[in-house]
This record gives C-alpha cells, sequence and structure tokens, in this order.
C-alpha cells in the first residue's frame, strides 16, 4: 500500500517536471518566436518607406515613357480554365509594360481550354521556334496569334504537373526575365512596371517577388480588381489579414536580410538564364515556388554572384482565397506538406555559413518558425490539457500566457494593417478598415487553432511520401453592381 | 502559489502591459494615419477642382497661364507639385506648356522646391529632379548637371526628362562621362534624351571613343552611339570590334545592325567568327539586318555553330538576305549537319511576320 503510495507519488513527480520543463520549452519559444517576428517588423519600417516615397504614378511613367527596363515574358499555365482563360490571358496582355509577351501553357486540359484560346485569340499552330533547355513531357503543338503578336501558347501532355507546365512555359519564353502567374491571378494594370523599380534603382536582380492578396469581397472587371474590399465572411476576411502580414512585414523583413525563401508562385518574376542554369522548376514536389528559390539561393551563391532575390511591396496580385474550411485545410495541409518536402530536401543548408544569411538564420528559422510551429503550438495545447487532467495547471499564469499570445498575435496583424494604411492603401474605406480589426481579433479563436490541424496533417502524409495536389475549388469572381437604370439620363 | 510561479506570472503580466500599451498606441497610430490620408485625398480632390477652370481657359487660349499659375501658388506645395506634374504630362500642348512655365517660374513654392535639390536626402532631390524636369531653364544647368549625375537612380531618372527640352554642349559632354556609372535603366534613359541633341552628342561621342577608355566607359560610348544611329558615332564604333573585352565586343555587334557602310559589315563578319557564342549571334543579326548578301557563306557555316542562338540568328539573318539567302536556307535542309538542316527546316516553316518579330 504504502509502495503503490510511493509510485504514484515518483509518478506526478515525474509528470509536474515534464509540464514544466515542456511549458518552459514553449515559452522560450514563444519568445524567440515573437523576437524574431518583431526584428522583422522593425526591418520592415525603413524598406516600406523607401518603396513608398518612390512608388509613386510619376516615375511610372518615367519608366514607361523611357522604355528602358528589360522585356519580360509571363508564363501562364493552364489547367481546365475553359470558365477564365480568355479574360485571363487578355488581362495579361493588357498589362502595361514597354515590351512583354505571354506564354500559356495548356497542360493537357480535359475541358475545352484550347479551343477557347484558338477561337478567341485566332492562333495557328507554327514549328516551335526556341531551344528546349529544360526537358519537359511532350509538347504536342506550339500556337501563335493573328490579332495578339505578344501571345504564344503552348499544347502539352498532362502527367508533369504545374512544375512542368511552366518549364514548357519557360523554354518557350523569349526575353530575359520570365514572371511566373497562375492562370486564375488577377494582377493589377501597372503592376509589372512596379514590378521593374528594381532595374531602374540599378539593383543586380535574379528575382523579384510582390505582393499577393486576398480578392474575395472586392469586385472583378474584365480580369481587374476595380474595387477592393475586404470580404465580410470569417474565412476570406481572415486570409485578408494573414496575406497582409505575410507580405507587408514578413517579406520586406526579410528583404534587409538577404532576402526570404518564398516568393509567390502566383506572381514571381525570375531572371531567365539563372532558371535555364539549375534545370527550371522541380516537377516533384507540390510547392515548387520554394523549392525554386531555395534552389536559386544555393546555386547564385555557388556562382558567387551578386544577384538579389528581392521583394517589392507595391505591385499587387489579387487571387482567390478558399471560402470553405474544407478547401482552406486542403490548401494549408498541401503548402506545409511541400515545405516540410523542400526543407528537408535543402538540409544541408542548415546553420551552413557557406550560404550566409541563408543558411544561418533565415532557412533555420524556416524550420523552427514555421516548419516546426504547428507541433510545438499542438504540444502546448496537449500539456495545458494534461496539466489540468492531473492538477499541476497555474489557472492564473495561464490566462495570462494566454492573453500574451493572443495580444501578440494581434499586435501583429494589427501592425500590418497599420503599414497597410500608412503606405499603399489598397483598401480605403473605412468599413474595411474595421473588418480588418476585427478580423484580427477574431483570427486568435478558433482559425489559428484550424489552420494548426492542418499544418499538422501534413506530417504523416510526408511521411507515407503522398505528393499529391488535391483539387482547389473556387467560387469565381465578384461581378461589378449593375447599372442604376433610375438614374440612367 | 509558488514563488517562482509568482514571479512568471508577474515577468509576463508586465510584457502584457507593454504589449497593450503598444496595442493602444497602434490603434491611434492607425485612427491618425486614416484621417490624414482621407484629409489628403480631400486635398487633391480641392486641388483638381481649383485648377479645373484655369486649365480649361489655358486648354482654350482664352489665357496664357497667368489665371492657372495663380489658381496653382494658391495650393499646398506638395498638391502644386502633384497636379503642375500631371498636366505637364498629358494636357498641355509644348508652346501651352511652355507660356505656362513662364508664369510658374518665379514662383516661391517653386523656388523653394528646387533648392531641395541639395538636400542630403534624396526623396527631397528626387522631388526637385521632377519639378525641374517640367520647369527648367537655361539658369537651371548647374543644379540639372549635378541631378543627372545624382548618386541616387530616381533622381537621376526624374532629372532626365528635362534632358529633351534643354541640354548645352557642356552639359552633354558630362552626362556621357557620366554614362557609364549609371544603373542600366538610367543610363538607357538617357541615351534616349540625348537623341534630341544627336548631332552635339555625335560630336562628344567620337572624340571620347577615339581616346583610351576602360572597357565599361567604351561599352557605354558603343552603346549610345547605337542609339544615337547617326552614321558619324557608328563609323567611330567599328575599331571596336577588335577590342580585348568581350562585353564590348558584344556591345559593337549589336551596334553594327545600324551600321550601313562597308566597313561595319566587315566588322561583322570578323565578328562571326568571335570566340564568345553571345558575339557569334549578335553579329549574325547584324549581317541580316544590314543585307549583306556577299556573306550568306559565312551565315550558312554558322548553321552549324555549336550554340543554338547563333544557328537560330544566322538562319533568320538568311531568310532576310531576300532569295539568295532562301535558296542558302532551302539548301541547308538537306545538310549532312542535323542541327544546321533542323535550324533551317524549321526557319522556313515560318511566316514572314513571325520571322520579322522574332528578328525584332
Amino acid at each position: 500500500m504504502i509502495a503503490a503510495h510511493g509510485v504514484r507519488e515518483l509518478g506526478l513527480v515525474v509528470v509536474h517536471a515534464v509540464v514544466h520543463t515542456v511549458s518552459a520549452g514553449i515559452i522560450v519559444y514563444m519568445l524567440w518566436l515573437n523576437s524574431c517576428n518583431a526584428l522583422l517588423l522593425i526591418l520592415s519600417v525603413p524598406q516600406l518607406l523607401r518603396h513608398w516615397r518612390i512608388a509613386d504614378d510619376v516615375n511610372l511613367r518615367l519608366l514607361r515613357a523611357a522604355n528602358v527596363i528589360p522585356p519580360l515574358s509571363v508564363l501562364v499555365p493552364a489547367f481546365n480554365e475553359e470558365n477564365t482563360i480568355v479574360g485571363s490571358v487578355l488581362s495579361f496582355l493588357s498589362l502595361e509594360y514597354p515590351q512583354h509577351e505571354v506564354v500559356v501553357v495548356n497542360d493537357g486540359s480535359t475541358d475545352a481550354t484550347m479551343e477557347r484560346l484558338i477561337e478567341a485569340y485566332d492562333l495557328v499552330e507554327v514549328p516551335p521556334a526556341y531551344p528546349n533547355v529544360v526537358p519537359t513531357l511532350p509538347v504536342k503543338a506550339f500556337y501563335r496569334s493573328r490579332v495578339h503578336p505578344k501571345l504564344v501558347c503552348v499544347e502539352k501532355m498532362n502527367g508533369g504537373g504545374k512544375g512542368d507546365a511552366l518549364n514548357a512555359a519557360l523554354n518557350a519564353a523569349r526575353y530575359p526575365y520570365v514572371l511566373a502567374v497562375d492562370a486564375d491571378t488577377f494582377i493589377e494594370r501597372d503592376a509589372l512596371l512596379r514590378l521593374a523599380r528594381p532595374f531602374l534603382l540599378g539593383q543586380r536582380v535574379a528575382a523579384v517577388g510582390a505582393t499577393v492578396r486576398i480578392s474575395n469581397g472586392s469586385v472583378i472587371e474584365h480580369g481587374r480588381v476595380v474595387d477592393a474590399h475586404v470580404d465580410s465572411r470569417w474565412l476570406p476576411g481572415i486570409q485578408a489579414v494573414e496575406y497582409l502580414r505575410s507580405f507587408l512585414f514578413g517579406r520586406l523583413g526579410w528583404n534587409r536580410l538577404g532576402g526570404g525563401l518564398i516568393i509567390s508562385g502566383a506572381f514571381g518574376l525570375f531572371k531567365q538564364e539563372h532558371l535555364h542554369a539549375i534545370g527550371g522548376y522541380n516537377v516533384e514536389t507540390v510547392t515548387e515556388d520554394i523549392d525554386l528559390v531555395i534552389r536559386l539561393h544555393k546555386y547564385l551563391r555557388g556562382i558567387g554572384s551578386g544577384d538579389a532575390l528581392t521583394f517589392v511591396p507595391d505591385p499587387v496580385a489579387w487571387t482567390e482565397g478558399p471560402v470553405t474550411v474544407k478547401v482552406l485545410g486542403a490548401q494549408r495541409e498541401r503548402w506545409h506538406r511541400g515545405l516540410i518536402a523542400t526543407l528537408v530536401e535543402h538540409r544541408d543548408m542548415m546553420f551552413n555559413p557557406r550560404y550566409g544569411v541563408i543558411g544561418l538564420v533565415v532557412f533555420p528559422f524556416y524550420v523552427f518558425g514555421e516548419l516546426l510551429a504547428p507541433v510545438i503550438e499542438c504540444l502546448g495545447y496537449v500539456v495545458f490539457i494534461c496539466g489540468a487532467m492531473i492538477g499541476v495547471v497555474n489557472y492564473r499564469f495561464a490566462l495570462v500566457f494566454l492573453g500574451v499570445s493572443v495580444g501578440y498575435g494581434f499586435l501583429l496583424s494589427l501592425w500590418a494593417v497599420v503599414l497597410e494604411e500608412i503606405s499603399f492603401r489598397r483598401y480605403s474605406t473605412t468599413r474595411d478598415l474595421l473588418k480588418l480589426l476585427w478580423f484580427s481579433t477574431i483570427e486568435q479563436f478558433g482559425y489559428r487553432q484550424l489552420t494548426v490541424w492542418f499544418r499538422l496533417l501534413a506530417f504523416p502524409r510526408y511521411l507515407r511520401g503522398d505528393m499529391r495536389w488535391g483539387t482547389m475549388t473556387r467560387e469565381g469572381p465578384r461581378a461589378p453592381a449593375p447599372p442604376d437604370l433610375e438614374a440612367a439620363p | 502559489m509558488q514563488p517562482r510561479g509568482v514571479i512568471n506570472t508577474v515577468a509576463l503580466v508586465v510584457v502584457g502591459s507593454f504589449q497593450a500599451a503598444f496595442i493602444v498606441a497602434m490603434l491611434a497610430l492607425l485612427v491618425a494615419a486614416h484621417r490624414h490620408a482621407r484629409g489628403n485625398d480631400a486635398v487633391d480632390v480641392a486641388a483638381v477642382d481649383a485648377v479645373r477652370e484655369p486649365l480649361r481657359a489655358l486648354m482654350l487660349g482664352e489665357d496664357h497661364g497667368e489665371y492657372l499659375a495663380v489658381a496653382l501658388g494658391r495650393l499646398h506645395r506638395d498638391a502644386a507639385i502633384r497636379q503642375l506634374l500631371s498636366i505637364a504630362a498629358s494636357q498641355l500642348a509644348p508652346e501651352q506648356l511652355r507660356d505656362l512655365v513662364a508664369r510658374v517660374r518665379p514662383a516661391p513654392w517653386v523656388a523653394r522646391t528646387l533648392a531641395r535639390g541639395t538636400s542630403r536626402a534624396w526623396w527631397k532631390r528626387m522631388e526637385a529632379a521632377r519639378l525641374l524636369a517640367v520647369v527648367h531653364s537655361p539658369a537651371d544647368s548647374a543644379l540639372l548637371a549635378r541631378l543627372v549625375c545624382d548618386p541616387h537612380p530616381a533622381v537621376a531618372s526624374a532629372a532626365t526628362g528635362a534632358i529633351a527640352g534643354y541640354a548645352d554642349a557642356a552639359l552633354i559632354d558630362v552626362i556621357i562621362r557620366g554614362l557609364s556609372n549609371q544603373p542600366t535603366a538610367v543610363r538607357l534613359q538617357q541615351m534616349r534624351a540625348l537623341r534630341s541633341h544627336a548631332d552635339a552628342a555625335t560630336l562628344v561621342v567620337v572624340a571620347q571613343l577615339a581616346d583610351e577608355g576602360s572597357p565599361a566607359t567604351s561599352r557605354a560610348l558603343v552603346q549610345l552611339a547605337e542609339v544615337l544611329g547617326t552614321p558619324d558615332a557608328l563609323a567611330a564604333v567599328v575599331p571596336f570590334a577588335a577590342c580585348g573585352d568581350v562585353e564590348v565586343r558584344a556591345t559593337v555587334a549589336r551596334a553594327l545592325r545600324s551600321c550601313f557602310m562597308p566597313a561595319g559589315v566587315e566588322a561583322a563578319r570578323s565578328l562571326l567568327a568571335d570566340t564568345d557564342w553571345r558575339v557569334r549571334a549578335a553579329a549574325a543579326r547584324a549581317l541580316g539586318s544590314l543585307n549583306a548578301t556577299d556573306t550568306i557563306p559565312d551565315l550558312q557555316a554558322a548553321l552549324r555553330d555549336e550554340w543554338w542562338w547563333v544557328r537560330f540568328r544566322a538562319a533568320l539573318a538568311l531568310g532576310a538576305l531576300g532569295e539568295a539567302g532562301e535558296l542558302a536556307l532551302a539548301e541547308a535542309t538537306g545538310s549532312d549537319d542535323a542541327f544546321a538542316r533542323d535550324m533551317a527546316i524549321m526557319v522556313r516553316n515560318l511566316s514572314t511576320s513571325a520571322r520579322l518579330e522574332l528578328s525584332a
């Protein structure tokens, strides 16, 4: 009896020790992560001011008039986009830029994507006049448009994923810079000119990333966001805040430290010769954008190039965010699975001084601050519940800790909203501002825990070797309001 | 409660208090920024309203800019600059703009803005450069020379807008000497602006090409000669085809596309045998542009080059050389060299418009 009591006491002591140790570890982790975010936040301010001072129309007009920025090819992979492809291509063709071409790759669509393109743009089949620098699945046909000399289309077999389609487009591109976009992305009309600002500033550039925002709730006309608003629904509304936070200070902050590891696949500019040199996009990953950027960092270090990977905050591309929990879950799980696979594949960069700040600071941050974040946060919840069950939780401490965590999350979102308001102001109404504040607050209760769970699901799927993309369903753009007939003259 | 727990809780409460204070400050900043932005929007709307009528009068010839100059003078300085730049960029005929500038130039707000051209803050210099691009006069030569060579590319780029309107020999000399130090975009912008003063610029280019310069300087001068496109400037470029620097030779090969003289053709022919593929590709392109039919055997040989781009440019050049070139291409379709054969077949299948577009 006494022995059993002793064992129970010993067990409780051990459990106490484990709970306290794990709790202490989680607090240290939280302090580290928050300090990193605070550092990024501080670093982002001078970067943002620098761009904001120069990002006005006068400068863009000079750029346009002078025709001095390098020509570029817009790469558009398309798979089963029959409903939107004609409008999307037209919006890409009508982007303001002195010299650009649009290379559409129909990645073996099973719907009428190719027929729609042929009909709308009067495409004619021509011999492919380009070198196959990057190997891809066979190209079936190569088309040029009789009505738009800037448009070329490649029809290839499906099977290699988005990376393979982008590689086919990369082969067909004939300009020194390429801009990878998604077929369903809405790019602002002057975004390419803004994206070219590093060239005007004389920077040696290997890649330029720009801002992606959530288009849900905005009015879209002819493939353009004509009236930007924050969606009133909680899921896309919170994503609007999330994207602001990620792009406005996250990526700007990394800019100061030599560039982050992500340039969005929906809107990123690259020097073609570098992509050729690294063999184009990886076709065996579900997040080809992060993989590409990491390989580019490695390649540039390897050849001792001074070309930089930079981020410019004011060119904006709009994309539709998931509106259901199921689709959001699939998206976040895929993103995290891709992140795990890529970071594991390039683990030799971790704390490797050969890669400078990228190896010593940026890569470890992505491993501990991004990849492991859901595991550690989940561990925190588990330890709290276990602690509560065995009565070792100091509730006053737990409550204050929760308050500080939630407050910190809110503070970061609030800072992103402030940066948006003092700089580029895409959301200009008071109502939108209030919505952003509201979603910044409620993000901490439910949404955050949901995304932790979705990201956790990525680990077993990664371990099973699952590299499927899954499907992303979209509800389509919101049309402009019909004209007020009674008010018409 | 254990003492350690108390300390932890107190530490967190302190952190939380700072956090709360910061959140309150952020919210205050947000409200202030929002009000300020709305205020700015209102100022801009009011400024547009204020200049609408005077602008209409100037455009209809009812006034020579006095009315508009007074209206601009009444605005806040930033709003006045924005309005003037916007009006100058898109709405006025050159003589109307001259009238307006003559009236606006003596205004105190213009003098205050131009005085910022010597500021240590680049954005203040940029503001001065933008305004100078519209209101410049010969009296501003010293300031313009300073701003077009500004270390910040955005300032140099903004000031370049003034070059097309006015540049004396001394200013042209300063600009051309500074070209090799400018970022590519600004360099090209300044070169294009110098086209408005092609004769004076040609004299400087020819004189400077005759001097021994660094490869970077030579490259910039050769590039300028290409942009100017004057026969004298292009003739001065030809000797640089034998330059030891590969970047200079590549620039020369590109420039030779517009050099319609026997020496230019000979230089392009010699560059077709260069050790660097970029030079060979550019030389093949130049031979096509120069309509050099007597170089067909050289271009046929280039169809067997190990580099795809050299073969491609050679095939397009042959396609541009009329019947004789087409014949050479047809002959190459039966070549024993697979590279030459495939390229000839591909280019022969392209339509005329596609060939023209690919040659551009």
